[in-house]
């Protein structure tokens, strides 16, 4: 890890070499300048070599600042983008949660792009700290040349800059709404190929590809109206310079007739205006590059700055009841209101499974988010091992009990590490959870990767390892949501019999299904809150 | 630094080999295939691209007479001129300006229209080849490697396109032509700015052989460390559940630092190729003005004419930095291109194996089979599988011997075991697959030839006879009325809510826009049983003859999967239908269930008739109820 001040370095070694880079190729037209003056007019051989040696030496110093500023700025860049997407990573996974949830999509966009645009400031301030050492030098030469040109550079740029500053706003919208629309039909595209087995169960494929069409024509309108924009600008641009150009070689011409400057100057002079035109488009466009910014900017800190779902609790006091992750007889008791589902009081043991039927399948959801400590427990709704779960810092919580989401994910390491991430393998959670069969159709068996996490597996096959996964974990509660709806009925029934053989957990099955139920010790059903006053939930558990 | 350190093999990112086909990604065009296709977009517009190279030409040449005029005006001093000329010359220079930046916008646009068209054009022949790629290839391509290619090769294509190539194409017009304008001055000129020459090219062919490989790994590099995101970020809630937070911000970190190495790597590279440019134009204007210094000397030239090369040359750096740098940008620009012409002639369909054309021979000619069903009276059959054997890959028989008829408006129910043959009864009857020996006929007509007879002939795709809901369950981004509308792409509002009311999706009245809420990917985020229900309306807008149901049902809770099972009687009325039963509640209520095992059928009756044999269907059935009754 670079320290921050490292960081400040980089940034101010990046921003040296490129304005000492652009000073350099602002002499270069300087010193064609001086070569017509010295060398050519007066026909001096010895002049010609003394002051191409002078060029090479200014070549030498500007092609070295321009590595160096380069390599700088890359790293600076690079490594600021690399501290961000951490920060984002690590808020994402703060085990406190976050207390609005984020699409994945959004989540992502943040962690790629935004941070990398964030960083991009790198680039903004080194490369416009270049930009303004080139007008400087530019401004400083005309003034030693003619004091009156000089001038009237220095005014005439920043009267350009606003002109082109105003003309490349709207341009901005423009490219957005291009971007937007290409992003629009790309997605598209992406989609409909991803959910092409269903286009094909549909017999829809020119349906699809007749959507597309539209939107890809949307994005070319976009994009030509984008480029209209961009060219119009451009001759703007050019214009605007070319007037410049014209009027500086005009009064400069008429100097040089008047004998005020020298030839060489005068060439020197329309050099610099030349070359000057690039460095101002540049800067015309920082208000346009710090708008794209802002917007990233804002985003970013939002999500860093989301509060948490839980209140950090005393470290101290939760972790004294946390120590019975592996071993000893696990006691779960659960009751009480979860969304709009009372579930009634119920104890699981080691070695006991029971069921627990919830009909509304959100309920459900945030029964095992609760469980899972991903959402707040009412102060003695779930009591481990004597300790209340509402007590517990989530960490704590989460080693006395086990509560996957019905969704969870698999990663894209193999199949051994998805399955016991943490330990040995365990033959009886492998047989329990049906993945012995999902194994056989796996050209590599255990060490198969999952590449793009198990996609290119059935969903059948990934409930499967999920289950496997979830078998091999070892704290004393166990909680499954809903396991095998995605498995058929054959191995369902598999599973539903060897889920009794855990005989140091307690399994909480959270499922409408028969037939896990038919192998329950208990099975409890929730029933949804009639709209009572508060206060009443109680007496409807009772009754 | 050199790129030789690095040894990570990019082949190992590659898909995995998966299950059961061996995997074999879609084709690469060749140059020559490519070329041509490139060619064949471009005099399409034949009339217009002619236009445009002179549009540019004529913008190159006014541009050009910037640094003539301004030579010219250096003369009119050097010889001590008017300052009325001195008014003139500005003007001109002002006129060619001004035309310049005319004609500029001109080819600007023009450009565009033509490779924008033509990009328009080659990514909607993509997708719609990729789109009507025989399954079968697309599974064993992967569907990764689609998505690749219409989404990452066609922005990369795009990129090049409308990023890089007008500046590069406005580029090459004016280096060719400022050298022109040097010859003009003088031919020596010419020679003295073409010994810069060398160095580039020698500079140009080292930088690309050894960045090749470097941004070869940084790609994949990124690709890493953008799917380690993905991952993280995505399953945050499992990994959270599962307490490996800091294994995952450590994996991230790790993805990261190596991409940011090898980006160095790439970059010291692209510094020093850009050193050795610098060098090659010091060359090349100390050579111009020598020359200039010598012809003025032996007053083979003026001065102006000297400066005016000397100012030519100037303006070439950035052109010339321009072509060579986004050389590679445009070489990875036509390796995609290459991808994305592969998939347009990618298609392979499955051959008809050899026997007669008309499949129904092909049953009656099997003598010592019983009649096929047409012969029997009563209701004909709708599905019929004759003695059918299929495998995936040679060897590995799925199915052995299957006999399976289903009657027209019957409800067969597929029960058993992964593995056991179901799903590829399936796709048999969909037509995906073809059977290794034995028939398959779905109306009267092998599966889905009827639709690619019309494809042959260009004609509009009739109406499927047969649509499947499998399990994979995917709502299409875009409004609810677009995901509907793939079904029947001229239903109107009215009939798209009767099909969503016959389903029993009665959310829909709650969205706030209705059937123009944004759903699937970027939209409103549809619960599984949701996504079921539309499914199920998308088949009632089909209307199909047949239907294949597999349909599993995750996190519904009990209202839901009553209300799904509801939903797909709904969509099954008045159809035949083959359904792969995940809940037994579903083989209860068909008209007859049939249990597969190890790719045989080993059961066939209805629900009484099974449960009364006391077999395999028998048993799950009690275990059933006992759960049923437990509630």
């Amino acid at each position: 890890m670079l320290a921050g001040n490292r960081r400040w370095l980089l940034l101010t070694v990046g921003a040296g070499g490129f304005m000492v880079h652009q000073v350099a190729e602002a002499l270069v037209p300087v010193l064609i300048g001086v070569v017509v003056d010295r060398a050519i007019v007066p026909r001096d051989g010895m002049a010609l070599g003394l002051w191409l040696g002078v060029l090479a030496a200014v070549f030498v110093v500007l092609t070295m600042a321009w590595r160096i500023g380069m390599r700088s700025t890359v790293r600076a860049f690079s490594f600021a983008a690399h501290d961000l997407r951490r920060l984002t990573v690590a808020r994402v996974l703060d085990p406190l949660g976050m207390a609005r949830q984020r699409a994945a999509g959004e989540t992502l966009t943040i962690a790629s792009s935004d941070t990398n645009r964030v960083a991009g400031i790198s680039w903004l301030v080194t490369g416009q700290l270049g930009a303004l050492a080139a007008i400087g030098t530019t401004a400083v030469s005309l003034l030693l040349v003619s004091v009156p040109l000089g001038i009237a550079v220095l005014v005439a740029t920043p009267v350009m800059l606003l002109v082109m500053h105003r003309l490349s706003v709207p341009l901005e919208a423009r490219s957005e709404t291009e971007q937007e629309t290409a992003a629009r039909a790309g997605g598209l595209a992406t989609d409909l190929v991803t959910g092409l087995r269903v286009l094909k169960g549909l017999g829809a494929e020119e349906a699809a590809a007749d959507r597309y069409r539209r939107a890809s024509r949307d994005s070319l309108a976009a994009a030509l109206r984008a480029v209209r924009s961009r060219a119009a600008y451009q001759a703007v641009s050019t214009v605007l310079s070319v007037v410049f150009l014209a009027a500086v070689a005009f009064f400069a011409g008429r100097m040089a007739l008047a004998g005020q400057i020298t030839v060489g100057e005068l060439v020197a002079v329309v050099g610099l205006a030349q070359f000057v035109q690039e460095p101002m488009s540049r800067t015309g466009f920082l208000g346009v590059e710090l708008a794209q910014k802002r917007a990233s900017a804002r985003r970013l800190l939002l999500l860093l700055g989301e509060p948490t779902v839980h209140s950090p609790v005393d470290g101290a006091a939760s972790a004294a009841h946390a120590g019975t992750r592996d071993g000893g007889a696990a006691t779960v008791t659960i009751a009480g209101v979860f969304g709009g589902s009372v579930v009634p009081r119920f104890t699981a043991r080691a070695g006991q499974v029971v069921g627990v039927v919830v009909p509304d399948g959100g309920d459900a959801a945030r029964l095992v988010d609760v469980l899972g400590c991903r959402a707040p427990a009412a102060p003695g709704a779930v009591v481990v091992n004597g300790t209340d779960l509402a007590a517990l810092d989530p960490s704590a919580g989460r080693a006395l009990v086990f509560a996957a989401r019905h969704d969870a994910s698999l990663f894209s390491t193999s199949v051994r590490e998805n399955l016991a991430p943490d330990g040995p393998l365990d033959d009886r959670a492998i047989d329990a959870s049906g993945t012995g069969e999902v194994l056989g159709h796996l050209a590599e068996g255990l060490d198969t990767p999952l590449v793009g996490r198990g996609q290119h597996l059935s969903g059948g096959q990934r409930q499967r390892l999920v289950l496997g996964r979830a078998l091999h974990r070892p704290e004393p509660v166990l909680v499954l949501h809903d396991p095998t709806t995605a498995v058929d009925t054959v191995t369902e029934a598999r599973i539903a019999a060897a889920l009794r053989g855990f005989p140091e957990r307690a399994l909480v099955l959270v499922t409408s299904s028969p037939t896990l139920l038919a192998v329950c010790d208990e099975v409890v059903t929730a029933v949804a809150v009639v709209a009572t006053p508060a206060g009443t939930d109680r007496e409807l558990v009772a009754s | 630094m050199s790129a030789d350190v690095v040894t990570a093999d990019p082949g190992q990112a590659g898909p995995a080999a998966p299950a059961v086909p061996a995997r074999t990604i879609l084709p690469v065009a060749t140059t020559a295939a490519t070329n041509a296709a490139l060619w064949r977009m471009l005099t399409m517009r034949r009339w217009l691209f002619a236009g445009t190279v002179a549009v540019l030409l004529a913008g190159s040449v006014a541009g050009l007479a910037t640094p003539a005029l301004l030579g010219v005006m250096v003369n009119v001093v050097v010889e001590g001129g008017r300052t009325s000329e001195l008014v003139r010359f500005g003007l001109l220079l002002l006129g060619a300006g001004v035309l310049s930046a005319v004609l500029g916008y001109l080819g600007q646009t023009l450009l565009a229209r033509i490779c924008e068209g033509a990009l328009a054009d080659l990514r909607e022949d993509v997708l719609a080849s990729a789109l009507d790629l025989p399954l079968e290839q697309v599974e064993r391509a992967g569907v990764g490697d689609v998505v690749a290619r219409v989404s990452g090769d066609v922005d990369a294509v795009s990129e090049a396109i409308s990023g890089v190539l007008p500046a590069v194409t406005s580029a090459v017009f004016t280096i060719a032509l400022t050298l022109v304008g040097l010859g003009a001055l003088d031919w020596r000129f010419a020679l003295a700015a073409v010994a810069a020459a060398p160095l580039q090219v020698v500079s140009l062919r080292w930088f690309l052989r050894r960045s090749g490989p470097v941004y070869r790994e940084v790609r994949v590099a990124e690709a890493q460390r953008t799917e380690q995101v993905i991952e993280t970020v995505a399953g945050a809630t499992t990994v959270t559940t599962l307490g490996h937070g800091e294994r995952h911000e450590d994996l991230v970190a790790q993805s990261s630092i190596r991409a940011i190495d090898l980006s160095l790597t790439g970059i010291a590279l692209l510094t020093r190729f850009y050193n050795r440019l610098n060098i090659a134009e010091l060359i090349g204007l100390g050579a111009v003005l020598a020359v200039g210094f010598w012809l003025v000397s032996g007053n083979a030239v003026t001065v102006g004419a000297a400066t005016a090369a000397a100012l030519y040359f100037h303006r070439l750096f950035g052109p010339i930095g321009m072509v060579l740098g986004e050389f590679d940008e445009i070489q990875k620009a036509g390796a995609g291109l290459a991808r994305l012409v592969g998939v347009t002639t990618a298609a392979t369909w499955p051959v008809e194996g050899g026997g007669p054309s008309d499949p129904a021979d092909r049953l009656s000619a099997q003598g010592d089979r019983p009649a096929s069903a047409a012969d029997v009276p009563g209701p004909r059959s709708a599905v019929v599988l004759r003695d059918v054997t299929f495998a995936y890959s040679p060897g590995r028989d799925v199915l052995t011997g299957v006999d399976l008829e289903v009657a027209e408006g019957e409800h067969v129910a597929l029960v058993g075991a992964s593995g056991a043959g179901k799903t590829s009864v399936a796709k048999l009857a969909m037509g995906i697959h073809r059977p290794t020996r034995g028939a398959v006929q779905v109306l009267g007509a092998t599966p889905g030839r009827r639709r690619r007879a019309a494809a042959d002939e260009g004609l509009p795709a009739p109406r499927p006879d047969a649509a499947m809901v499998s399990q994979e369950v995917h709502v299409f981004s875009g409004t609810l009325a677009e995901d509907l509308r793939l079904a029947a792409p001229r239903a109107s509002d009215a009939e798209l809510h009767a099909a969503l009311d016959a389903v029993e999706a009665r959310w829909v009245a709650d969205l706030p826009e209705g059937l123009a809420t944004a759903v699937g990917a970027g939209g409103l985020d549809l619960s599984p049983d949701r996504a079921q229900q539309l499914a199920l309306a998308r088949i009632l807008l089909l209307d199909p003859a047949v239907v294949v149901l597999d349909e599993a049902t995750a996190e519904v809770g009990t209202d839901g999967a009553a209300t799904l099972d509801r939903a797909a009687r709904a969509a099954l009325a008045g159809r035949t239908a083959v359904v792969i039963a995940h809940r037994l509640s579903q083989a209860a209520a068909a008209d007859r269930v049939v249990v597969m095992d190890a790719g045989r059928v080993v059961e066939s009756g209805t629900h009484d008739e099974l449960r009364a044999a006391g077999g395999q269907y028998a048993r799950l059935w009690a275990a059933w109820e006992r759960g049923s009754g437990e509630r």
